[in-house]
């Protein structure tokens, strides 16, 4: 009964082994101890994606693109490529599609420190083919006799130049070591040990995988740090406060979490790229809850809606809490400059504390906007023409702070004008406008001097009108009048992003007209730098504005949830 | 040795012979120091043409077409819309390479280390490109209205800290200059002329970058000096200065230093024909500029290879000669590193020039200057590769390469043991573009290279 009984379980055993040899996934035969993994499980769509694109016809017309195409360079590439192609009786994109159609899966292994590639093909044959034609290609190279052959438990294996590779079924495997190709081959023959797919995290991530991605990765970020890889990346501290404010909390997060993921989609419509990890909010430290506001709650504003928008920032940052804690976020350096600039801020706030009581003013929503701008009815008209910018704060509490900034912007731009007048630079003249919706704004423009009054290419400073407004608890502080009347009488849309901690937009459209503006300058410069006649020139800017002319827009976002902190990166392309 | 120059003979009108022809070489001769070079085509043309016509030609294309005018007009703005005078720097390089009238910018390249006023100092691009304007309008015109011009302008009172000068306390600063650096030379005045000269100049100043005389401030009493009495102003000042008989002496000398020879220093027999020149064209440059370049002192041995390369002849002759093209921001760059940074002369003196161009570490920075215009990505030389150009010229092979260099860009011999090292540079298959830059590279950092 117990022979019967073992014979059985045997059996079973075998039957179950069977079935894991057929459902070989790439995850099941990397060893735990990967460290990194990415797959594209779908190649030939990418392949699609980026050679049936819409906007490929359009680059290959660009005058420079057949340029290229007509070097020798180009030209030797397209004869090795008709090379390869006559040996694989095959076009490259089908010998691609048929070497790749069941997927690509890179891993990087921490105990072997070694990498290996492992693609799915169409089937056994079409792999074994590919193996053949390879070595022969092979053996037509400089050294052929570097090609060696071994046999690894009745499995051919190949070593050249360091690499090595071998057909299993319808997988191929190539690494650069051979101890990590032993343990792959043996997973593949018998599954011993365990893989990447028993690790939890990986199971974890493998959850937040969407079915439509075109790529995606693990990386376990616990290994890594034991490995002590980038200590300085995973030691939670930023280097200055500019890094701080962008990033100071997702270094909080990365050096806690165990693993981050990422996923790409790529479409005609263009391309995204998500980052996520696990995200608890008491990992975030009492010195950076600035970053994520308090219970990570913290959310970006969202914003007044302007003409000619290029970029936009909207984020939480509580950045007086930030300069307080400068003492627990900063070395000794930093925090000696942040005390000498808070001492002159001070002064320059007529004693009032520029910590406490004016970044204490405002609350952490904080804005940023660009737009260009129009320079149709206004003279002189600058060289270079800048977008115009400004920040958007909320005020805390309006009818006391009100005053207090305007006088203060007041003393600053005559401060300005003191230090302009001994530069010998035009003067700054103010003006004070009540609108009608309630909103003030305090206004000023530089006056030119007679002979720049009529300029079509003055100084750079005649793109700067600096101004203030306010309107409630709105406080705009912009780089032109024009858009600080315009922001403090915009509408803000309704907010429907609810875990946006911080979101970027750029306009494409916007861009290419702002570019478009400043064509003359970009042809100048380019002769100068460059050493191009005007025509060379001209052909090159025109070029940039049109592959500027194909992006719809770029945009950027932190998502903070109270499980999970992602990034997202997104670039729209126009479809035609 | 000047002295065994007989001015006769060498102002005399060049003709060509046996010993000194009019050929290719001696083309190239005119070009590098009437210009910074010239390509193969312009040599052919000018041997064809003649040598006196060749020089006619250089002073009669002073007026360049208007549309390049425009170019180079939209080029400055665009390089002075920052406010970065380094970047007008760069402009100025990439006038050099580009412009059609290449005297008139060698003569407003002389004028510059003449009236040397360093963007160092005046810190604003438009000054100093307004004062560039002025010097290449006179270049090869009006001695006088130059030098009068030029005492009323912007960035040459900022940078001689003569913004203002009080009848209370004149500011002998410009009237010193005048005399011992822009028009006399030293001895040829007296401490008394300076102070009286000084009078003269009270009530001009400098206010909102702008030249302004302050009636308030000038000295209305009677001045003496350099021999004359009067109530002179400025205006008339600078006249009575440029009256003097030193006048067109001295000029005369910085025209044959510039080019014809660094030294010896030509003595006064040497000059005095060409001084007369000068004032019987009532200080005309173009003329006597013209006597200088069709003489045969200028194509005799006293004047070829005679002078030492400046890091812009050096630089720019390189590329004109190969119609070469680059990053004139770096150009620049290097150019001011070697000591002769465009609008940043190093004091009020200018650049001294001759011998003190060549030093142990200026011969490294000369090298590096030429290797990194080879190397640099931008750079390309009639459009093409340095050996698709030369392939196109019609120089393959070593030897015929070396030969090209020397018609074109060489002022004396290559010598053979030198040809025998360079050919040996030169290699086929494998990395031959490689080769073919060490090739030229070791070419112009011979010692014969740095002479023009």
């Amino acid at each position: 009964m117990r022979r019967t009984l073992l014979l059985y379980c045997l059996c079973l055993a075998a039957v179950a082994g069977a079935a894991d040899a057929a459902d070989r996934t790439a995850a099941s035969l990397f060893p735990e101890t990967t460290v990194l993994y990415a797959e594209i499980a779908n190649p030939s769509d990418l392949i699609s994606t980026i050679f049936d694109h819409p906007l490929r016809e359009k680059i290959e017309a660009i005058e420079p693109y057949r340029m290229a195409t007509k070097t020798e360079a180009y030209r030797a590439f397209l004869t090795g490529r008709k090379f390869v192609e006559i040996q694989l009786g095959m076009e490259w994109r089908k010998a691609i599609e048929s070497l790749t159609s069941r997927g690509v899966y890179l891993g990087v292994d921490a105990a072997t420190q070694g990498v290996a590639l492992l693609i799915n093909g169409k089937d056994a044959e079409s792999l074994e083919l590919f193996r053949g034609k390879l070595l022969e290609l092979s053996k037509l190279g400089k050294n052929p006799e570097q090609i060696k052959a071994g046999d690894y438990r009745g499995i051919t294996a190949y070593e050249v130049n360091k690499s090595k590779f071998a057909v299993v079924d319808d997988w191929l495997l190539v690494t650069n070591k051979g101890e990590l190709a032993r343990v792959l081959l043996d997973r593949f023959l018998d599954g011993a040990g365990t893989s990447l797919a028993d690790n939890a995290n990986f199971q974890t991530a493998r959850k937040s995988r969407s079915r439509d991605a075109t790529a995606w990765a693990f990386i376990n970020l616990t290994t890594l740090k034991d490995a002590g890889v980038a200590p300085q990346l995973f030691a939670g501290q930023s280097v200055n406060p500019g890094v701080e404010l962008l990033v100071g909390g997702i270094l909080s997060t990365l050096q806690k979490a165990p693993f981050a993921s990422a996923q790409l989609h790529a479409s005609h419509q263009g391309v995204g790229l998500d980052f996520s990890m696990p995200h608890e909010p008491e990992w975030v430290p009492e010195e950076r809850t600035f970053y994520f506001g308090p219970n990570g709650a913290g959310r970006g504003p969202a914003l007044p809606v302007t003409e000619n928008t290029l970029f936009t920032l909207s984020t939480y940052r509580d950045i007086s809490e930030m300069w307080l804690r400068a003492g627990d976020l900063f070395n000794e350096n930093i925090n000696d400059g942040l005390a000498q600039a808070d001492a002159n801020l001070t002064t320059f706030f007529s004693g009032k504390d520029f910590g406490e009581d004016i970044l204490g003013s405002l609350t952490p929503e904080i804005g940023f906007v660009a737009a260009r701008q129009d320079f149709t009815d206004t003279l002189p008209v600058p060289a270079i023409k800048l977008p115009q910018f400004a920040l958007v704060f909320q005020l805390k509490d309006p009818e006391k702070m009100t005053r207090e900034l305007r006088r203060t912007f007041q003393s600053m731009i005559g401060f300005f004008n003191v230090v302009g007048a001994m530069e010998g630079r035009s003067q700054l003249e103010m003006d004070i406008d009540k609108l009608d919706n309630g909103a003030e704004l305090i206004t000023t423009v530089y006056i030119p001097d007679e002979d720049d009054a009529n300029s079509t290419r003055a100084e750079i400073l005649y793109n700067f009108s600096p101004s203030v407004g306010f309107f409630r608890e709105r406080f705009v502080v912009a780089s032109t009048d024009r858009l600080a009347r315009e922001l403090v009488q915009a509408d803000v849309p309704v907010d429907d992003s609810k875990s946006k901690n911080t979101r970027v937009k750029l306009e494409g459209g916007v861009l290419k007209q702002i570019l478009n503006d400043n064509r003359g300058q970009l042809v100048s410069q380019n002769m100068l730098e460059d050493g191009n006649s005007r025509e060379e020139a001209e052909a090159t800017i025109d070029l940039l504005l049109e592959v500027v002319g194909y992006f719809e827009k770029a945009s950027a976002s932190i998502n903070v949830q109270p499980d999970q902190l992602g990034i997202e990166f997104g670039l729209q392309v126009k479809p035609d | 040795m000047n002295q065994t120059i007989d001015p006769e003979w060498a102002w005399s009108e060049y003709q060509p012979t046996a010993e000194t022809p009019w050929n290719l070489r001696a083309a190239a001769h005119l070009y590098r120091r009437a210009g910074f070079g010239a390509n193969r085509e312009e040599l052919t043309a000018a041997v064809e043409a003649g040598a006196i016509a060749a020089a006619e030609n250089l002073l009669n294309a002073t007026a360049e077409p208007e549309d390049y005018q425009n170019e180079v007009a939209d080029l400055a703005h665009a390089s002075m819309a920052s406010g970065n005078v380094q970047q007008l720097s760069a402009w100025w390089a990439y006038r050099m390479l580009s412009t059609p009238a290449q005297l008139l910018e060698k003569a407003t390249l002389l004028w510059h280390g003449h009236f040397a006023t360093s963007a160092q100092k005046v810190e604003d691009a438009e000054l100093m490109f307004d004062q560039n304007n002025l010097l290449r309008k006179y270049a090869l015109g009006d001695f006088a209205q130059l030098l009068l011009e030029i005492s009323r302008d912007p960035a040459m009172l900022i940078y001689l800290d003569s913004v203002t000068n009080r009848k209370a306390h004149p500011n002998e600063n410009y009237a010193r200059e005048i005399m011992e650096l822009f028009c006399l030379g030293e001895g040829n005045y007296t401490e008394n002329d300076i102070r009286e000269l000084a009078r003269c100049f009270t009530g001009w100043e400098v206010k909102n970058r702008k030249f302004r005389f302050n009636r308030y401030q000038h000295d209305t009493k009677s001045k003496s000096f350099l021999g004359r009495t009067g109530n002179f102003g400025g205006e008339e000042g600078v006249q009575i200065v440029v009256d003097q008989d030193a006048a067109p002496q001295f000029i005369a000398m910085k025209l044959v230093l510039f080019l014809v020879m660094d030294e010896p220093s030509p003595s006064a027999e040497l000059l005095a024909p060409l001084a007369s020149e000068l004032r019987e064209n009532q200080m005309l440059i173009a003329p006597t500029v013209r006597r200088i370049l069709t003489s045969n002192v200028f194509y005799s041995s006293r004047a070829k290879g005679r002078k030492v390369r400046s890091p812009v002849e050096l630089a720019i002759g390189f590329l004109r000669s190969l119609e070469g093209s680059t990053n004139s921001y770096e150009l620049a760059e290097k150019l001011q590193t070697l000591g002769q940074g465009l609008l940043y002369p190093p004091s009020v003196k200018g650049w001294d020039g001759g011998r003190t161009w060549v030093n142990s570490s200026t011969l490294l920075g000369r090298s590096n200057l030429i290797r990194g215009l080879l190397d640099h990505e931008k750079t390309r030389f009639g459009r093409l590769t340095l050996g698709d150009y030369l392939a196109k010229q019609g120089a393959e092979s070593a030897d015929e390469i070396i030969e090209w260099f020397q018609t074109s860009l060489f002022a004396v011999e290559i010598p053979a043991a030198a040809r025998d090292r360079i050919r040996m540079l030169f290699g086929n298959g494998d990395n031959r573009t490689e080769k073919l830059k060490d090739a030229v590279h070791a070419l112009c950092t011979l010692p014969e290279f740095q002479l023009c």
